[in-house]
């Protein structure tokens, strides 16, 4: 391998540091900076301090609708990581020339735009959709069911967007396992449920931290899909965040709410990848 | 600790016929080697005894009860891999305890069997380590800990020294040799390497596409193989095809061309058979005797020096001959190319091969 001296090092790395220092971080000073202005109707007046924060943090309306980003985020990554076990193992264990297909399948509710599927979600559980006047037509219900514009509606289209990168974050894993493994743990005495317990899924923990933490981060900072799926009114944080800004033209307190989603967003996942890593460091560890 | 029977044993994978009606009886305690070239099908019957492959056809009996069906967790077989397949979450007194976990050993009672296992392998105060922190030669050692801990009635083990250096392999061969004698344990253990089969075997198993050509005790194996294939692969160089003329209990006369052989063998045959014999280059001799009970002479086409050994090749009335001589401290070659020279060798060198 070609070694490098530091000062051909800096070169070679100062486009890279350029572009995410103009384009990610100077944003993002911004915005914070953005945030300790005072809440004006068209625009930035004097200097509020904390101000923002201690207002939005002390508005009970503002803690529920946080607190419910945080409870649907974190139900839509438990929903995508047990719907993927089993699709990840099935994918794995398939012979080799389906895998391609299999893997297309999967990344295909990527392939179309995000607006698009949740329109689709729109058709299914609509007042009028599939659902509905199949139970209608069936005799099961008498009215249609409320099922659209819930936080119900609003957890399957995440799930579906989101479903791909956990399925994608376990295959990976799983196919660097040896298969050996299994076997040695079944000439053992191990039953299959004893095996996928001790052996496949602590070796699949990797991919089951990388996953669920790619899903956690896009479901907290998702917008067309409560936009368009979730309750009526602002819903979730981001849908708050973009009334601020759009409809109230109050960019002091859009700016602190967006530092408030970085916030808890980096902190949720700090603490887990920390506590994951734990225990991830204890199966590579290497001499 | 249980005997083994396997019977009539077929599989094949698509087309290709991987294990063709093979049987074999396995003594309480015994040490049997499957032996054979790659692709001879010694892995897939390992496979099928373990309970990790299904046969086509056939029968594998435990203590004469039918396992054929039961599945590889019930029965009952401690198995060596080639890469160890140790787990790597695991530390090293984890791994050798599992299969007293999974039968529901509690803690204290497993980690002191597992300490016992480890302290068999020269591995005590490696418990509390990663595989990952281990030599390969160590990590196959646990692997071999963790297969005999809970006491299989049969140890199965696939080319475990395959991966390592000849020095090592060594080593370990002498170790499992006096581990397994002293346990006791049933064990089958695959290889390609015929000076493995020897070292260890009570009896090796020689494996020829798919079929079993010649089971027996290694002395036997080597000292009377009953098929030219089986002859090549326990290292005979030179063969002959032969005429029998006469037998009786000190051995059969035969006539090779114009050359007449005399074999301590008896070969079960009539007179007038043909058949083929084989000598071990390193029985060939040269010779001061112009007129040897065995031998022939010829030209020396090449000389090859090996540090212990030369190895010469002579073209003879009786075809190509390649024999071995030992070095010793002398520097210069036994004979040069040109050089016509006469070859003599025992009659008990001459190995009569009744299915050529």
């Amino acid at each position: 391998m070609a070694r490098f001296s530091r000062i051909e090092l800096a070169a070679l790395i100062a486009p890279g540091v350029l572009i995410v220092t103009l384009l990610l971080l100077a944003p993002a000073i911004n915005l914070l900076r953005f945030s300790f202005y005072a809440a004006g109707s068209t625009e930035i007046e004097g200097d509020a301090g904390f101000g923002n924060y201690a207002a939005l943090l002390s508005d009970p309306y503002i803690l529920r609708i946080i607190g419910k980003t945080l409870l649907i985020s974190l139900a839509v990554t438990f929903l995508c990581l047990v719907i993927s076990l089993p699709i990840s193992n099935f994918v794995w264990r398939a012979p080799s020339r389906w895998k391609t297909g299999l893997m297309i399948l999967i990344l295909s509710p990527l392939l179309v735009s995000v607006v698009v599927s949740s329109f689709g979600w729109v058709v299914l559980l609509g007042t009028k959709g599939l659902i509905n006047n199949l139970l209608i037509g069936l005799g099961i219900i008498g009215a249609p069911l409320p099922l659209l514009y819930s936080d119900l509606s609003l957890i399957l289209g995440l799930t579906h967007v989101l479903l791909p990168f956990m399925i994608l974050s376990l295959v990976a894993v799983l196919e660097k396992i040896d298969p050996l493994l299994m076997e040695a743990a079944a000439t053992l005495g191990a039953p299959s449920h004893r095996i996928w317990w001790h052996v496949q899924l602590p070796l699949a923990l990797p991919g089951i931290g990388a996953g669920t933490t790619i899903v956690f981060a896009l479901a907290m900072s998702s917008y067309v899909t409560p936009a368009v799926l979730g309750p009526n009114g602002p819903n979730f944080i981001t849908t708050l965040i973009y009334q601020y800004f759009v409809n109230l033209y109050d960019w002091g307190n859009g700016a602190t709410l967006s530092v408030v989603l970085l916030i808890i967003s980096t902190a949720v996942v700090a603490l887990y990848t920390t506590l994951l890593s734990r225990r991830i460091l204890r199966s590579t560890r290497m001499s | 600790m249980a005997s083994l029977s396997i019977r009539s044993v077929s599989k094949a994978f698509g087309a290709n016929k991987v294990l063709d009606d093979v049987s074999a009886e396995i003594g309480t305690g015994a040490f049997v080697t499957l032996l054979g070239p790659s692709g001879c099908g010694k892995t897939t019957l390992l496979r099928i005894i373990a309970g990790l492959v299904e046969a086509d056809g056939g029968e594998i009996l435990m203590d004469d009860t039918n396992v054929t069906r039961l599945e590889a967790r019930r029965r009952g077989i401690g198995m060596v891999f080639q890469s160890h397949a140790l787990f790597p979450h695991m530390t090293v007194l984890e791994n050798v305890g599992f299969g007293l976990r999974m039968r529901g050993v509690p803690r204290q009672e497993r980690d002191r069997l597992a300490s016992e296992a480890l302290a068999l392998v020269h591995l005590r105060d490696f418990g509390r380590r990663y595989p990952q922190q281990l030599s390969g030669g160590q990590q196959q050692r646990v692997a071999i800990a963790r297969a005999v801990v809970f006491k299989p009635r049969v140890l199965l083990m696939d080319e475990p020294f395959g991966a390592l250096d000849r020095k090592l392999r060594e080593a370990l061969q002498i170790e499992l040799r006096r581990m397994t004698r002293e346990l006791g344990i049933t064990t089958i253990f695959v290889t390609h390497d015929q000076g493995e089969a020897l070292i260890l075997s009570d009896r090796i198993a020689l494996m020829q596409a798919g079929r079993l050509v010649q089971i027996g005790t290694p002395a036997e194996v080597f000292r009377q193989p009953q098929t030219r294939f089986a002859a090549e692969f326990m290292g005979v160089e030179n063969f002959f095809a032969a005429q029998i003329l006469g037998s009786d209990a000190d051995g059969t006369a035969l006539a090779c061309g114009a050359a007449r052989l005399l074999s301590r063998v008896q070969a079960k045959l009539p007179a007038g058979g043909g058949i083929a014999v084989g000598i071990r280059a390193e029985d060939i001799a040269l010779s001061d005797d112009a007129h040897p009970v065995n031998g022939t002479s010829g030209e020396v086409r090449d000389v090859v020096y090996h540090g212990n050994t030369w190895t010469i090749s002579v073209s003879s009335a009786m075809g190509e001959i390649v024999c071995t001589t030992q070095a010793g401290a002398a520097a210069n070659p036994p004979a040069n190319p040109g050089e016509t020279v006469q070859l003599a060798w025992r009659p008990d060198a001459v190995l009569v091969i009744p299915d050529p």
